[in-house]
């Protein structure tokens, strides 16, 4: 079961093999210059005289692993060169399709990231909810609206009272009265 | 050691440990049986939960999640051919067949009752090696520790995915990754690139969180998750229970397949799915009727499904004693351990011995658990996979940040998201990101003992590992084998073939 190498494997597509040509060479790059320039990125600190001590300095062994990194992805870039000549146009349109899905909801995670602090954490996961739910298709508000209104209710209430786990709060006053609200009206029912 | 054992034992006198084990087993199920969520994602997304419980109850509710999980996953292969993990493939030769045929009940009480049963044994084989195996750990030391880390680190990123250059690429990644912030040994900053939020190097659980959940996310939202599945599942139609002397039939699979697994389970990288096949293959090579296998056989449900839980308990052994993670689920459950303090390796049975008794013992009980609730729930989620997953999705993407915001530390939600965005192109491309994370987590480990063999080796540390310490030069020899028939061995195996012909 030992996995070998499939260097000639067909790439989905184009786009990806063109994807994957990219990612070879920047880890390439990437693991090269950090092999290099590891003194460099050696903060200061730490006990001195242990470097003299040991024979190993604390850029050793992260550039001994970047450089053998590096060798490995300058053969995974030949592989990935040898695709793209290889590859077709057949399943492009389908991929670049699918990757904008995936930009998209990336976009959402990080909005839904930047929001949550100041929107408090049960607007900003029901804002994120809602525009998921949407952009996957559910079209009934009925079937959806629940999940999205009484997931992040139920989430925060089980994490904040039963785990001790802190979820952010609204810096929005007003808004975080509401959370608060809502949550103490909860503790009142339930514990 | 027998007193830890019998210790552990009163530590299990608690009502909660078995409500905990529980509702991991619930979810696990739930989450296994959707084709398209996987165990991992679960455990990943749960982790931060059980850091908020006592350990007693928070990594047996997690272990839950991966015995659920694995179950789970053979609810919708059996039932409609698409397995809900990847431990499940080879249960769809025979589930789907048995379910056209109407005896859905049938398979589905064969693969609950070997399941739990391979997986009881194998969790007892554990308990009784695993303390033996530490003993032995004991008396090596450090150059032989790093050697075994380090093979096992080949071994895993060799066997993982389509390719061993691209394990290779995610373990070295790993380690990178892992050797930023504060150097262990002599206490400097490394590759922080001026972020003091680095200082401390990247946090486990942003990273597992990045790394296993959010790339499941986006490829969901990738196929705009419209379903688990298309088609209709008629439970009413499911026909009727599994009789004694059908079981009885298959009792001689189950060990086989407990003894694969078991097997399997031990050596670090190799996991559910490969045990599931041999476990499989080998049902059929010794089955009398071998021509049924494919077509609807019981034999075929029980060999993948014993072999592929007898690997649950075995993962444990290189987990506990060397503190080896052998694949992702278990890199989660070290990452578990040590937010709970207690750091895998040859002394934890000495330091902590009654807590993991108690641990292991707790795992064999869910097993009992596991039948019960198994038998209990195999109908709602049954009916369950016909859930929309995009019911499903923003929840998840809301536990993940959860999770992540409950370390404390807000900006390790941008550590998360970045984790998450590299490791979804790096699936795309056909990465397996499980040497990623094992590695992380081995970064220090390896570093920290080979600083110590060279403190040993007072000169000449290859001589030191390869001549004065043989264990040691096992290890590394079998690994630069490894790696030498990974780089050559398709080039032999052409030369031999180009001869023959």
């Amino acid at each position: 079961m030992m996995a070998q190498d499939k260097s000639d494997t067909p790439a989905p597509s184009r786009l990806l093999a063109r994807v994957e040509v990219a990612v070879a060479v920047l880890l390439t790059f990437g693991a090269v210059a950090i092999a290099l320039f590891m003194p460099k990125l050696i903060g200061r600190g730490g006990i001195e005289t242990a470097r003299d001590f040991l024979t190993i300095s604390p850029a050793f062994f992260p550039r001994l692993a970047m450089g053998l990194l590096a060798v490995i992805c300058v053969r995974y870039a030949i592989d990935a060169v040898r695709r793209l000549t290889k590859s077709s146009k057949a399943h492009t349109g389908e991929d670049l399709v699918r990757l904008k899905r995936a930009g998209f909801m990336v976009v959402v995670a990080v909005c839904y990231a930047a929001s949550i602090s100041w929107l408090g954490f049960i607007l900003a996961t029901m804002l994120m909810a809602l525009i998921v739910s949407y952009f996957l298709g559910l079209r009934n508000p009925l079937a959806f609206l629940p999940g999205v209104i009484v997931a992040p209710i139920a989430i925060r209430f089980v994490f904040e009272r039963l785990l001790y786990i802190a979820l952010p709060r609204s810096e929005i006053e007003f808004i975080a009265a509401i959370e608060d609200a809502v949550i103490k009206f909860l503790v009142t029912v339930l514990l | 050691m027998f007193e830890s054992f019998l210790q552990g034992f009163e530590l299990l006198l608690r009502w909660d440990i078995y409500l905990y084990i529980s509702m991991g087993l619930v979810v696990g199920m739930f989450v296994g049986a959707m084709p398209g969520l996987t165990t991992v994602l679960a455990m990943a997304v749960l982790l931060p939960v059980s850091f908020n419980l006592e350990p007693m109850l928070g990594i047996p509710f997690l272990i839950g999640v991966y015995k659920g999980g694995i179950y789970g996953g053979s609810i919708s292969a059996i039932l409609v051919g698409i397995p809900g993990t990847g431990a499940s493939i080879a249960t769809t030769f025979d589930g789907p067949a048995l379910t056209r045929q109407g005896k859905a009940r049938k398979a589905l009480e064969m693969a609950l009752y070997s399941s739990t049963i391979a997986d009881f044994l194998s969790d007892v084989t554990t308990l009784f090696l695993i303390g033996l195996i530490a003993i032995i750990i004991l008396l090596i030391g450090p150059p032989e520790i790093f050697a075994i880390i380090i093979f096992s680190l080949i071994l895993i990123a060799s066997v993982s995915g389509e390719s061993g250059i691209r394990g290779g690429i995610a373990a070295f990644l790993g380690l990178g990754l892992g050797f930023i912030g504060t150097d262990a040994v002599t206490g400097a900053t490394r590759m922080t690139f001026g972020i003091e939020a680095l200082s401390g190097g990247i946090p486990l659980i942003p990273l597992i969180i990045g790394v296993f959940a959010l790339p499941e996310v986006l490829e969901a939202v990738e196929s705009r998750a419209s379903g688990f599945i298309s088609e209709h599942v008629d439970m009413s139609k499911s026909g009727e229970p599994l009789r004694w002397h059908e079981f009885r039939r298959s009792i001689r699979t189950i060990l086989r397949s407990t003894m694969i697994g078991t097997g399997i389970g031990m050596v670090p990288g190799i996991g559910q799915v490969v045990a599931a096949f041999v476990g499989y293959s080998a049902a059929k090579r010794a089955s009398k009727t071998p021509e049924k296998f494919g077509r609807g056989e019981l034999d075929g449900i029980a060999g993948p499904e014993a072999a592929n839980n007898a690997v649950n308990g075995p993962t444990l052994v290189p987990l506990l004693t060397l503190g080896i993670p052998g694949d992702n689920v278990t890199a989660i459950l070290l990452g578990a351990f040590i937010a709970h303090g207690i750091r895998p390796g040859p002394q934890i049975f000495t330091e902590q011995g009654p807590l993991i008794y108690a641990l292991l013992l707790s795992i064999i009980i869910a097993n009992v658990l596991f039948i019960f609730l198994g038998y209990v729930l195999l109908k709602p989620f049954a009916k369950a996979i016909q859930l929309k997953k995009a019911y499903l999705i923003p929840t998840i993407l809301a536990l993940s940040f959860v999770g992540t915001l409950s370390t404390g530390v807000t900006s390790d939600l941008v550590i998360m998201v970045v984790v998450g965005i590299c490791a979804y192109i790096l699936r795309k491309l056909k990465f397996d990101l499980a040497p990623l994370v094992i590695a992380f987590v081995l970064a220090e480990p390896i570093e920290y003992r080979l600083s110590q063999s060279m403190i040993y080796a007072r000169g000449d540390i290859l001589e030191y590992l390869f001549i004065q310490r043989p264990i040691a030069s096992v290890f590394l020899t079998a690994g630069i084998i490894w790696i030498a028939w990974m780089i050559f061995g398709p080039w032999i195996r052409r030369r031999l073939r180009t001869m023959g012909t």
